[in-house]
């Protein structure tokens, strides 16, 4: 005990610095109730009800949820609702291709990088973040099933009548 | 006379062993880099069904089933 703790007494300050640096996490997932990360496609339709969905072409549930949340997005766009798409394919062609086939009508963000992914903490593909009117997430859902889409649809219901 | 390594000397080369076994941790890739390991390549079976009927024949041909990725099968007289 008395040598553990001398131990850490004689330690220099900047290599403790360093080795609390080591535990940091990279960073830190979106959560409900927190505001949005911003950025510019989102900026662009700030005031309404947004659905920011992370995809890839070489994701399968991806590719499910996509018509899907085109539906979504025909019926509920009048009151307020929009999606929008983010692309983390690494070779943006290959979403580009997809995106040809597919006839989406909501904006499209291409982020081969993956930026707006570690911004948003994505942990899991897909990865889907609703956003309330003030800019506040609502929901985060990782993962696609077809099941999943009426209890987002209330969900978007529910939100386009908040003011 | 015995001689020690001074204190500074013992910190750099501890500080040297971590960055090197740090070099050693496995870097996981993230959700979205994970294109190129979905590739139908990339799989340990690219095609399920033709994998399927391989182990179906090999199992009707060797008269035992489960000897090839599991524990159990054949006739467990090496023991």
């Amino acid at each position: 005990m008395n040598r553990a703790s001398a131990a850490v007494r004689n330690t220099p300050p900047r290599l403790a610095a360093l080795c609390l640096l080591g535990l940091l996490p990279a960073a830190q997932a979106v959560q409900p109730q927190q505001p949005a990360p911003a950025f510019d496609a989102l900026a662009g339709h700030q005031g309404e009800v947004r659905l920011v969905d992370f995809w890839a072409s070489w994701c399968g549930p991806c590719l499910q949820a996509l018509p899907r949340y085109e539906a979504l997005r025909q019926e509920l766009h009048a009151s307020g609702f929009e999606v929008i798409g983010v692309d983390v394919d690494q070779r943006p062609q290959d979403g580009a291709k997809l995106l040809q086939t597919l006839h989406l009508s909501y904006p499209q963000v291409v982020d081969p990088q993956g930026r707006l992914a570690e911004l948003y903490g994505v942990n899991g593909m897909p990865a889907s973040y609703l956003i309330d009117r003030k800019g506040q997430v609502r929901q985060v859902h990782v993962g696609f099933d077809k099941n999943d889409i009426e209890p987002l649809r209330k969900a978007v219901a529910q939100l386009v009548e908040e003011k | 006379m015995r001689q020690g390594i001074g204190g500074g000397m013992r910190w750099a080369m501890l500080l040297m062993c971590m960055t090197l076994l740090g070099g050693c941790s496995a870097m996981q890739p993230k959700a979205w880099q994970r294109g190129d390991l979905a590739q139908p390549e990339m799989a340990w079976d690219p095609d399920p069904v033709d994998a399927a009927i391989r182990q179906h024949t090999y199992e009707s041909k060797e008269a035992a089933s489960g000897s090839a990725a599991v524990g159990g099968g054949g006739c467990g007289c090496s023991n």
